[in-house]
């Protein structure tokens, strides 16, 4: 439940060195860089503000590798020299690599054409004269196209005019046809086919000879081109080949040099000098202070967190290797501030229990679980890490729940063996078993609620903030009363003991309430005195507000804990889900059995594994964190080379 | 056919009415920046885009368009009518004949503008093989005379016949006309709904019809009114008689009115009490067609979910796609000519 111990960094030296000490900060990758507050420059020091002179080559080569299809990566790159050789090169490079993809452009661009000519001609392939001597004509001009089918019918209308219209094809709305006209009516007669909505298509200059000739002639062409697209694409692979790691070297040393420029922002110069400063994890701290040994006009001081007041230090979660996937979760929700704690091995746990309890079958569990390792394996998803946590609490819960693949009441050997034969396991559709998981959930909600409560107040005091931790609806006011009330209703369940007396009534729960109610004017007294800086603003009391949150309070407490109470009710769907699953398999006899019983078995595991991730997530967001949780963290990004992504 | 048969039809028209377009694609539409914009969303993400299939959106003229919609619906209302034998074939062939009539008016219209030989450019293809009139004839004629010799064997030839002959076709009386043509098939209209045998859906489809010459006989009210400036007596003399709610005291009420800002506040309390359609918010911008619309949107849309007659089904829902088509249209034009966004949202009715 920890987060890493970050220790502050200031790195001063000659303005000369300020390139060299950021490429080792980006190659180590282990400094958070932050921007020199003003306060804590020395006078004349002043902001980078620098124009980064590798955008353009960074642009012309990533324009190479995306014109190559190749995915940037790193490459050794120690050798090469930014210089004008260099410069030469790119240049180059790119105008090859751009004539070979204009050619293919200009081959694709042409194979379109002829396609869609291909395809016009074949709607005249009934015509059987030359298509040269049609339209070369000299005393009547003719116009290939076609119209909707609607409008063919209108031509009737124009009987009276001088053309006559040949359909040659007719597809679904359009028919296709030729008309011919005396070249003197020309204008008339395409003034009478645009009305009818005539598309004329022009027939290129490569087409000659019958429709039946042009088409092969066309088709031909189509083969030459193709050939021709195949070698441009060979060559350039060939070129590809030959030159990409060159290429990729000097991507490499352009991306080290821009990147690196890039961080340029945070320091500051003046008199000659720079300064830089950021966050390190402490256990880096020596390492990385050695680092700079060799460079005598560089000095590098550390700071204790404490020291600092300028800079919130950014966070980087530890996590034990079992809940260390729940971080995606706790990411999910925004990060814990540095003070805080990392909520992700509690929010694993809860998540588990919760996931186990809703969705307990041994079977099921195994098979969730082998496809959180697949899923990982393949994906490298977290997800897939949280599946496999999720499906061995499945497996737990299955074994106590005596269910396996939606047959109930199996595993009673193996608790007999152990002992536990009498009370495990335990069927959840027997009507005692139903209501024992309800009050179970109750009970876990009424925990795991105090549970937040004691971490709010284990944070409030470690932080100084003794108003949250002592007077706040979860510190230590509201946990008295909360626990309380709860707790008193959890004996009358569990054992029938009532202790609401009047002394009980007024000091377990009413005085609580009341420093609820008051918390306000009560942290602000107990921070004035506390806190030295009198500046700070404190919050107003407001006797109506107070009113309204008191009330609003009150009621989530109740509704908060009786949220809970879907984990059992979950639980009892899924056993109900199979449990119809069952009964279908018992009707469609022996041979069809298997195929419900798989079918149902995923249909339910998809359908109950989607909702109770997300009923489980929810539980623990809205009810759990809302009562500790401060997500105003900021991440630990330390300084490097990204080579992956074009910029 | 049985009432099974007809609960089949009515679920198969509450699955097309599921697929008319919503108010976020209205959004999209009337976001397009070009009449081919529209067309490609149109293609791509509606039900029409089975009719648009084939179509070239960049090149797509606007009439064009607006014809490919216009048969969207009608291919629509073809599919619905072959699985209808009994029951709502009379609403069908009423649909058509409005159609026809539709074409008769358009052509008047062009007759009286001069401009009789653009009639075949906007003439839907679909409806030749439907419409018991010869349409190609029809575009050829050039004279309102000519038109009454044309129609000559058919109804419309007795209706149109009552009015004097203009000695010029530019002084024909088109709203004398267009009164005529929609009192005799509204006529015919009523006496197919007094036909049916169910109670429930003679009262149904006299709501449905009564409401829509309500709406009528309000926007003829405040068209004459407000735009021609006619008198009482003129104004009352071109109202249809079968008003459903517009009772003689309210029509009286609209008439008296004395001035435009009077009429307004009459007409809206009228909306709003009347039909409770209208919300206070939308009392802005006040344009009386819109608002008929919106009545008679909202009466549709209450008759198509809630009606199990097929015949009030069928015709709350061709009313609706009419509507639909005439939000098209307007974003259409609206974008051709370049109107900004929110003045054509104000035209559409969803």
């Amino acid at each position: 439940m920890a987060i890493d111990v970050m220790t502050f960094v200031n790195i001063i030296g000659k303005s000369s060195k300020l390139n060299d000490v950021l490429l080792k900060i980006t190659e180590c990758e282990m400094f958070h860089p932050e921007k020199v507050e003003k306060k804590s420059r020395a006078s004349g020091f002043k902001s980078v503000n620098e124009s980064n002179p590798y955008v353009g080559i960074l642009s012309k080569i990533n324009k190479i590798l995306s014109m190559l299809s190749v995915d940037p990566k790193f490459e050794e790159c120690s050798e090469v020299q930014m210089d004008d050789r260099t410069n030469a090169l790119v240049d180059d490079v790119f105008s090859k690599v751009k004539g070979y993809v204009d050619k293919i452009s200009k081959i694709n661009v042409m194979l379109d054409l002829m396609d869609k000519s291909l395809i016009e001609i074949e709607h005249m392939s009934k015509l059987s004269v030359k298509i040269d001597d049609v339209f070369a004509a000299e005393h009547i001009d003719a116009c290939f196209g076609r119209m909707p089918v609607d409008s063919r019918l209108k031509l009737d209308y124009f009987k009276d005019q001088l053309f006559f219209f040949v359909p040659l094809d007719q597809e679904k709305d359009f028919c296709w046809g030729i008309y011919i006209t005396p070249s003197k009516c020309a204008d008339e007669t395409r003034k009478c086919f645009k009305s009818l909505y005539f598309e004329e298509y022009c027939i290129p200059d490569y087409v000659h000879g019958t429709p039946q000739l042009a088409i092969s002639n066309i088709k031909s062409q189509i083969s030459e081109e193709k050939a021709n697209l195949e070698q441009t694409k060979a060559s350039l692979a060939a070129f590809k080949a030959q030159n990409m790691r060159t290429i990729l070297s000097v991507y490499s040393k352009i991306k080290i040099l821009h990147d690196t420029f890039s961080y340029r922002k945070f320091a500051v110069v003046g008199q000659k000098k720079f300064h830089i400063n950021g966050f390190i994890l402490k256990k880096d701290s020596e390492k990385f202070v050695k680092m700079f040994d060799d460079m005598a006009e560089v000095v590098v001081e550390t700071l204790a967190v404490e020291e600092i007041e300028d800079h919130a230090p950014p966070v980087k979660l530890r996590t034990c290797w079992l809940f260390r996937p729940f971080e995606t979760y706790v990411k999910m929700y925004g990060l814990p501030r540095y003070e805080d704690m990392n909520p992700s091995s509690y929010m694993g746990l809860v998540y588990c229990l919760m996931f186990g309890m809703m969705f307990g079958d041994f079977g099921q569990g195994l098979v969730l679980f082998g496809a959180g390792l697949l899923a990982w394996k393949f994906t490298k998803n977290s997800i897939g890490l949280i599946l496999t946590r999720c499906g061995a609490s499945s497996v737990l819960f299955g074994l106590i729940y005596g269910s396996c693949f939606g047959f109930e009441g199996v595993f009673a050997g193996f608790w007999k063996l152990i002992g536990l034969g009498s009370v495990f396991p335990m069927n959840l559709l027997e009507a005692k078993n139903s209501m024992n998981i309800l009050i179970v959930s109750f009970i876990f909600g009424t925990v795991l609620i105090l549970s937040s409560m004691s971490i709010n107040v284990f944070l409030g005091l470690k932080n100084r903030q003794f108003g949250k931790a002592l007077f706040s609806c979860n510190g230590i006011a509201g946990f008295l009363a909360y626990s309380s009330v709860f707790g008193a209703v959890i004996l009358i369940m569990t054992s029938g003991i009532n202790i609401f007396s009047p002394i009980f009534i007024v000091f377990a729960i009413l005085i609580p309430l009341f420093i609820i109610f008051f918390s306000v004017p009560l942290s602000n007294a107990i921070e004035t005195k506390i806190k030295k800086n009198k500046s700070e603003k404190l919050e107003k009391f407001s006797a109506v507000t107070a009113t309204f949150d008191m009330i609003d309070i009150v009621l989530s407490y109740f509704s908060n804990t009786l949220s809970f109470l879907r984990v059992g009710g979950l639980a009892l769907s899924h056993a109900a889900l199979m449990l119809v699953v069952m009964e279908f398999s018992h009707m469609v006899g022996a041979l069809g059995m298997p195929i419900i019983v798989l079918l149902g078995n995923v249909f339910v595991m998809i359908l109950e594994g989607l909702i109770v991730s997300i009923q489980a997530l929810r539980l623990v967001y809205y009810e759990i964190f809302s009562r500790f949780y401060n997500s105003d963290g900021k991440p630990f990004e330390p300084a490097r080379v990204v080579f992956e992504k074009n910029v | 056919m049985s009432i099974f048969s007809d609960n089949v039809v009515v679920a198969k028209i509450h699955a097309m009415y599921g697929k008319m377009l919503t108010p976020a694609q209205y959004e999209d539409l009337v976001a397009c920046k070009s009449v081919p914009d529209i067309a490609s969303y149109l293609k791509n993400s509606t039900s029409y885009s089975n009719v648009l299939a084939n179509a070239n959106e960049i090149l797509i003229h606007r009439g064009q368009l607006e014809n490919f919609i216009k048969k969207q619906s009608f291919e629509n209302y073809s599919k619905i009518y072959r699985y209808i034998s009994g029951s709502g074939n009379g609403m069908f062939n009423m649909m058509i004949e409005e159609f026809e009539m539709l074409e008769v008016l358009r052509m008047i219209l062009l007759l009286k503008a001069g401009k009789a030989d653009e009639y075949i450019v906007s003439l839907p293809g679909f409806l030749l093989s439907k419409c018991k009139i010869d349409l190609i004839k029809l575009a050829k004629v050039r004279s309102f005379e000519g038109l009454l010799d044309f129609l000559l064997k058919t109804p419309y030839h007795s209706v149109l016949s009552k009015q004097e002959l203009p000695k010029d076709d530019s002084e024909i009386d088109y709203v004398e006309c267009e009164n005529s043509l929609y009192e005799n098939f509204f006529k015919r209209m009523f006496d197919m709904i007094e036909n049916k045998s169910k109670r429930s859906e003679k009262q149904e489809l006299r709501r449905l019809v009564g409401t829509r010459i309500d709406n009528l006989n309000i926007c003829s009210i405040y068209r004459q009114k407000v735009l021609f400036k006619l008198d009482s007596d003129q104004i009352r003399e071109r109202l249809f008689p079968f008003s459903k709610k517009l009772t003689p005291d309210k029509i009286e009420k609209i008439l008296s009115s004395s001035d435009f800002d009077h009429m307004n506040k009459i007409l809206k309390e009228m909306f709003l009490i009347d039909d409770g359609a209208l919300k206070a918010s939308e009392e802005e911008n006040f344009y009386i067609e819109r608002y008929t619309s919106i009545v008679r949107h909202r009466i549709c849309r209450h008759y198509l979910h809630m009606s199990r007659n097929l015949s009030t089904v069928f015709y709350a829902f061709y009313i609706l796609s009419q509507l639909e088509i005439s939000n098209l249209i307007y974003i259409i034009e609206g974008v051709r000519y370049k109107i900004t966004s929110n003045e054509i949202k104000k035209l559409l009715v969803w």
